[in-house]
């Protein structure tokens, strides 16, 4: 019976942990992609000092919360998210508008798929 | 570089180690049974919990935690599926299923034979593995859950044992290992109200002076204590 309340308990403790894990991704992600959408902007109106200053925000943001998502996330995926978010910081270097907007693409699309893997849906679980 | 490969060796190593630890812990708790008596169902988890632990311990790219999560909820499952099937029979008949009589009063049961695939050659098989070479002499034979076959020979053909003989026969208990490997099992002597001292005494009065030269000794229901010393102090002697 020990055992069997012990089983009960730490299942309990995996379905809030998968809870608080998803919620923690979206706090991750959402402010990102909506940082990402103003940097965007602001590529696109050629302001691009205040687009470096952005850009180097969301390095930070990023490189503080990439510790914690290693834990869970498969690490080729975190790895390419740090490769486009390189690249972006060299675009803005070189006043490069058509490359960056392809990069934020590719960066918009792998925090997506971040939240789209983690979701509890039909298409996730077969 | 070189100091790079060497992280990850050493995450190689910790991964390995906590997930050896891991599946332990989860064997432990998966109960006693030897391998070859797991029900099917136990031995499904057994093979999973080895090859879920295998990915991660390698692959240093995938997360510790797509390790554990599955093997702890393996775990948790047993634990609950076991429990069920202690409280309810039918969850009992449903998981670990029911044995089936393959003999019945002598008569071989060939509708449940052709039910379970199970054909003459196995059974002859498993009549020779249980010491009842003919089939004459059993008088029933099932095939338990764990998919060993118990075999029950009919009476005129078991062994005679002393009650068929009118003999009585004197108590024999369990002998108790009083001294494993040169170490004296205090918990042993004081489960029988004896102390060091009294070992030592008897030891004595085989001429061993010292406890650690014993390799085994033991003392059965009739007071009788066997000894056994260790290689070395038997050349000494």
């Amino acid at each position: 019976m020990k055992t069997f309340i012990i089983a009960i308990i730490l299942l309990t403790i995996i379905v809030i942990g998968s809870l608080a894990y998803i919620y923690f991704v979206n706090y991750v992600t959402d402010p990102m992609l909506s940082e990402l959408k103003d940097l965007d902007n602001t590529v696109l109106a050629g302001d691009w000092p205040k687009a470096q200053t952005q850009v180097a925000l969301l390095q930070q943001r990023w490189d503080k919360k990439e510790g914690w998502m290693k834990a869970f996330i498969g690490h080729a995926e975190l790895d390419q998210i740090q490769i486009t978010l390189s690249r972006m910081r060299q675009y803005i270097n070189f006043e490069d508008t058509k490359d960056f907007m392809n990069e934020s693409s590719v960066l918009k699309l792998l925090l997506q798929s971040i939240v789209e893997k983690e979701k509890v849906s039909l298409s996730n679980l077969f | 570089m070189i100091v790079g490969d060497c992280y990850i060796m050493f995450i190689i190593f910790f991964r390995t180690t906590f997930l050896y630890i891991l599946v332990i812990i989860a064997l432990r708790i998966m109960g006693k049974r030897q391998i070859g008596e797991l029900q099917p169902s136990e031995l499904v988890v057994t093979i999973m919990i080895s090859e879920l632990a295998s990915i991660p311990m390698q692959e240093t790219g995938i997360p510790l935690i797509h390790g554990i999560l599955p093997i702890v909820t393996l775990i948790i499952l047993e634990i609950v599926f076991s429990f069920l099937t202690l409280k309810s029979e039918k969850m009992r008949q449903a998981i670990s299923g029911t044995p089936s009589i393959l003999i019945h009063n002598g008569k071989i049961e060939e509708k449940e034979m052709e039910k379970l695939r199970f054909n003459m050659d196995d059974l002859m098989e498993e009549l020779r593995a249980n010491n009842c070479p003919n089939i004459a002499d059993v008088e029933f034979a099932i095939l338990e859950t764990s998919g060993q076959l118990s075999v029950i020979p009919k009476s005129q053909k078991r062994p005679v044992v002393a009650e068929d003989l009118n003999i009585d026969t004197k108590y024999e208990g369990l002998p108790l290992a009083l001294i494993a490997d040169g170490k004296v099992k205090t918990n042993n002597l004081s489960h029988i109200n004896l102390s060091t001292e009294w070992l030592k005494t008897e030891l004595g009065k085989f001429g061993i002076q010292n406890v650690k030269d014993v390799f085994f000794a033991s003392l059965d229901t009739q007071g009788n204590l066997f000894y056994q010393l260790k290689n070395k102090a038997q050349s000494k002697k």
